[in-house]
């Protein structure tokens, strides 16, 4: 049975890129370094097979002694195989990922809740997956072969979406819930995909939300920014986009305190893909998770003691009104 | 509609096809624009990248070509870069290139400009013989070493560069990793050349190959000339120790 108290609790930490590399591990061994970088998350794909200055770059890192942990964008969970009951892979990249998480002895590993591969072609998008029984199903056996072969717990992440392709036959909420209980698998919790979503769609408040999920899964969280407004080449228009490229707004940082105020959870990262600013802005945005970090741990405990020792799932409508949209 | 026949629709409509309306409603494929359109966003974005002298060439037609790829060059690699792999095969098509009318030698400088990414990225690998072991050979219709410097330095203008074509003159070049700096290098290989760097690539020694030449032409062994290539071949971390 899945256990995130039994898993390490590495604390707060950023997305490893390439243009940020020598700065990242510079402040990690500063004493600027208060617990804001604590380890850093790398996207297996983009470090499998090194070779030549990447390979002398990766070994920098390695030896810096930071905890790694990898995300993947291309393990692609979503993805149905053709005869209904197998688990559907790659079997290059799964063995290039066993090599690279044995090699940084990673506690676990994760990707996100979504299909980026139809067959054996690779869709460079994390496209989205019905919420259907039938891909719980399929999600549920893909996750199942990842953590036997890798030896080390998944987590799916809650992506964010702009289509649910057909009619759902559950709610976004109840679809997560479903993988996590039978595939038995954690849960890395986007906040900032939260917000994309309630907002893109309207469908809830992103408290509501949370309520509805099981917390207890939840091992590790990002945070992200998101840019707003949106049009395809064919003129739809969505509210968000989903970018890791812009600064964390507001109401991300208030849903990461309402989730921290519920539950703890191992790891919080802060992520940032495009757009990159100075480091030095990066270790802001650090220390104001940091700052709604210590204020959830306050709000956590005031709770427990007027309210006794409450599961991650009880709550109280007094304590805990939405913020909603 | 079982999820797999969902996802072959799905992926039609990420290839720019005609979708199925009975398994992907208009709402969906409408709400799917989004994804073609940040796919085809990013892969213009990482094409420039990889190929900067293709894009100044190409910058008026850019657009359409990668709409062009996107669609017939799906990519089976998880790893990123790789799905710029092919660019060098949608130039080489008769049609393409008589749509867009672009310099006679443009998909042999994809493919040049191709191989210096691969060879940089490369996965380290042990030597087996004294050759550098990250290294390519392409033999090209055209001196692309000569137009790559034109393309770099030229002051012509940019619609001339855009149109001119390069008269045919064969070459054959040999790529590889310096494992000492770890930049790329190349140069350009006489039939000569690549008589050599085939033979110590198959594990022979240098004398050896000099000798059996030698032996093969009825021409006399000059060791001066073999210690002075060893030298050359030693400076340039071709051959290795």
């Amino acid at each position: 049975m899945f256990d995130k108290d039994k898993l390490i609790k590495p604390g707060l930490g950023l997305g490893l890129r390439r243009g940020l590399t020598d700065e990242t591990l510079e402040f990690y061994k500063s004493p600027d370094n208060t617990g804001l970088i604590e380890w850093l998350e790398i996207v297996p794909e983009n470090y499998i097979k090194l070779g030549g200055v990447k390979a002398k770059k990766f070994q920098t890192v390695l030896d810096s002694k930071i905890k790694l942990i990898p995300h993947g964008v291309n393990l692609s969970i979503g993805t149905a195989p053709e005869k209904p009951g197998q688990p559907s892979y790659d079997p290059y990249l799964i063995d290039a990922c066993k090599e690279l998480f044995q090699e940084i002895d990673a506690p676990w590993f994760s990707d996100h809740l979504s299909c980026t591969r139809v067959g054996d072609i690779y869709l460079q998008n994390l496209l989205p997956i019905p919420f259907t029984q039938e891909t719980v199903n399929v999600v549920s056996d893909n996750v199942k072969f990842l953590q036997d072969t890798m030896q080390i717990p998944f987590l799916i992440e809650n992506p964010s979406f702009y289509s649910t392709i057909i009619e759902p036959e559950m709610t976004e909420a109840q679809f997560i819930n479903s993988i996590l209980e039978q595939a038995d698998c954690g849960l890395l919790l986007d906040v900032n995909n939260i917000y994309v979503n309630a907002t893109n769609h309207n469908c809830y408040s992103p408290v509501e939300f949370l309520e509805q999920l099981k917390l207890d899964r939840v091992v590790q969280v990002h945070i992200a920014g998101h840019l707003q407004g949106y049009r395809s080449h064919t003129g739809h228009s969505i509210e968000i986009l989903d970018t890791h490229g812009q600064a964390i707004s507001q109401e991300v940082y208030t849903i990461l305190e309402e989730l921290l105020a519920r539950t703890t959870v191992n790891a919080i990262l802060l992520e940032r893909d495009s757009n990159f600013p100075a480091l030095r802005e990066l270790v802001e945005e650090l220390k104001t998770i940091k700052n709604v970090i210590a204020r959830s741990n306050a709000t956590r405990q005031t709770r427990k003691e007027k309210y006794g020792t409450l599961s991650d799932t009880t709550r109280n409508p007094q304590v805990y009104a939405g913020t909603g949209n | 509609m079982a999820l797999y026949q969902i996802q072959q629709e799905i992926l039609k409509s990420m290839q720019g096809q005609e979708t199925d309306p009975q398994t992907l409603p208009a709402k969906t494929q409408e709400e799917l624009s989004i994804y073609y359109s940040l796919v085809l966003s990013s892969l213009s974005s990482l094409m420039q990248n990889i190929y900067p002298l293709c894009y100044k060439i190409l910058e008026p037609s850019w657009n359409e070509l990668m709409i062009q790829y996107q669609n017939k060059y799906p990519s089976k690699s998880a790893v990123y870069n790789k799905l710029a792999a092919d660019f060098h095969k949608l130039l080489a098509e008769p049609a393409v290139q008589e749509k867009y009318n672009y310099p006679n030698y443009l998909s042999e400088l994809a493919l040049y400009e191709w191989t210096e990414l691969e060879i940089y990225n490369a996965p380290n690998i042990q030597a087996t013989t004294k050759l550098t072991p990250v290294h390519q050979v392409l033999q090209f219709t055209y001196p692309l070493t000569t137009i790559v410097q034109y393309l770099k330095t030229s002051e012509d203008s940019i619609e001339e560069i855009q149109t001119t074509d390069i008269e045919e003159e064969a070459q054959i070049s040999f790529f590889y990793r310096d494992e000492t700096s770890l930049k790329n290098r190349s140069f350009v290989l006489t039939p000569a050349s690549l008589f050599v760097v085939r033979a110590i690539g198959s594990g022979k020694g240098l004398e050896e190959i000099h000798k059996s030449f030698c032996e093969q032409f009825n021409l006399q062994v000059d060791i001066e000339a073999i210690n002075q290539l060893q030298k050359d071949l030693q400076a340039a971390n071709i051959l290795i120790d």
